[in-house]
C-alpha cells in the first residue's frame, strides 16, 4: 500500500510540472491564485429583458453589492451599508466613470438597486442594459431591508 | 499459489482491462476541456462554493492534469494499481462535493465534461455515475495488477533478464 501511495505522489507530481509548464506557455495564463471571487450566479442572462427581481429574504448581505437609487438627502438619511450612491434621473443618462466604479466595486457579485418606485427600477433596467453585470432590483427597497431587521448606515 | 488461483486471477485481471480502458478514456475526455478553458473550470469548481478562494485556481490548473496522466497510464497499463488508488481517490472526492451539492439544492452544471448547459446539470443520475465509475476503479485496485499491461510487460522482462 506505502508504494502505490507513494507512486501515485510521483503521478500527482509529475501532472503538476506538466500543469506549471502549460499555463506559462498559454497567451494568457491563468493566476495560479484567485485575486478576485468568481461571478458564479448566472440567471438566465440571455433570456432576461431587464434588471431581475430580488426579494429580501433571498439577498445574501456579506455578497451583493448595493446601489441606492434615491436622491442625496435620502441617502444620507439612511442606506443599506456599504451602498453606493447613484441617484437615479430621467433626464441624464448616468456617468460612464460611476458605472465603472460599480462594476469594479462590484467585483463580479450581484448589483443589486433599490430606491423608490419606478426610479430604482428603472435605474436597474438602466444598469443591465449596459452589461455591468448580473443586476437585481430589490423588492420593498429599505423599507423591506428594514423590516428583515437589518441595520441601516448613515 | 495453486494453478486453480493462478487461472482465476487471469481471469479477473483480463476482466479489467476493458475496465481500464474505459474509466482511462473518461478521464482523458474530462481533462481535454479543462486543459484547454482552465477559466471556465475554474467557474465550474467556484460554482460548488466548497473550495477557498485562494486554491480554486490551483485546484483548476492542476486537476485536470492528473486526470489526464493517470487516464493514460490506466490505459496502457502503467503502475496500474497506484493509478486505479488515485482515479479512486479522486472519484470519492467528486462524489463528496456533488453530494453537498445536491444536499444544499444547488442548480448547476456538473464541470465533469466539456458540456455546460441544463442537460449536465448535477441531479442524483450524476452520483449514481459516479458511484459506478469508483467501482469499477475498486475492481481494478483489486484485482487488476496491470500483467495485460505495460506492468506485466516489464514484469516479464525483468524476470527474463534474471
Amino acid at each position: 500500500m506505502k508504494k502505490l501511495v507513494f507512486r501515485a505522489l510521483i503521478i500527482v507530481a509529475v501532472s503538476l510540472v506538466a500543469a506549471f509548464f502549460t499555463n506559462l506557455l498559454r497567451p494568457e495564463p491563468l493566476a495560479w491564485v484567485a485575486n478576485a471571487p468568481y461571478n458564479i450566479y448566472s440567471d438566465c442572462p440571455e433570456t432576461a429583458q431587464h434588471a431581475l427581481l430580488l426579494k429580501i429574504e433571498n439577498v445574501e448581505r456579506e455578497r451583493d453589492f448595493f446601489v441606492d437609487a434615491r436622491r442625496p438627502e435620502q441617502f444620507e438619511a439612511g442606506h443599506i451599508p456599504g451602498a453606493f450612491l447613484l441617484t437615479y434621473d430621467s433626464l441624464f443618462p448616468a456617468d460612464k466613470s460611476k458605472l465603472k466604479e460599480i462594476k469594479d466595486a462590484a467585483g463580479g457579485w450581484r448589483i443589486v438597486v433599490y430606491g423608490d418606485a419606478p426610479g430604482a427600477k428603472l435605474l436597474a433596467d438602466d444598469l443591465f442594459s449596459q452589461k455591468l453585470g448580473t443586476v437585481y432590483y430589490l423588492e420593498g427597497g429599505l423599507e423591506a431591508w428594514q423590516k428583515a431587521g437589518y441595520e441601516v448606515e448613515k | 499459489m495453486t494453478p486453480k488461483n493462478e487461472k482465476l486471477q487471469k481471469i479477473l485481471a483480463a476482466i479489467g482491462v476493458p475496465l481500464r480502458v474505459y474509466i482511462g478514456v473518461v478521464f482523458i475526455a474530462a481533462s481535454l476541456f479543462k486543459i484547454y478553458e482552465p477559466y471556465q473550470f475554474a467557474l465550474s469548481v467556484a460554482t460548488y462554493q466548497m473550495t477557498p478562494l485562494p486554491l480554486i485556481n490551483v485546484f483548476a490548473l492542476a486537476l485536470p492534469w492528473v486526470e489526464l496522466v493517470a487516464g493514460v497510464l490506466l490505459i496502457v497499463g502503467f503502475w496500474t494499481r497506484a493509478n486505479a488508488l488515485l482515479i479512486s481517490a479522486m472519484m470519492l472526492m467528486f462524489i463528496c462535493a456533488l453530494s453537498i451539492a445536491l444536499s444544499r439544492g444547488l442548480q448547476m452544471s456538473c464541470g465533469c465534461f466539456a458540456s455546460q448547459d441544463a442537460a449536465d446539470e448535477i441531479g442524483v443520475h450524476t452520483l449514481l455515475r459516479d458511484f459506478g465509475w469508483l467501482a469499477i476503479t475498486l475492481y481494478i485496485l483489486i484485482f487488476d495488477n496491470g500483467r495485460f499491461g505495460l506492468d506485466g510487460l516489464l514484469e516479464r522482462r525483468r524476470k527474463s533478464h534474471a
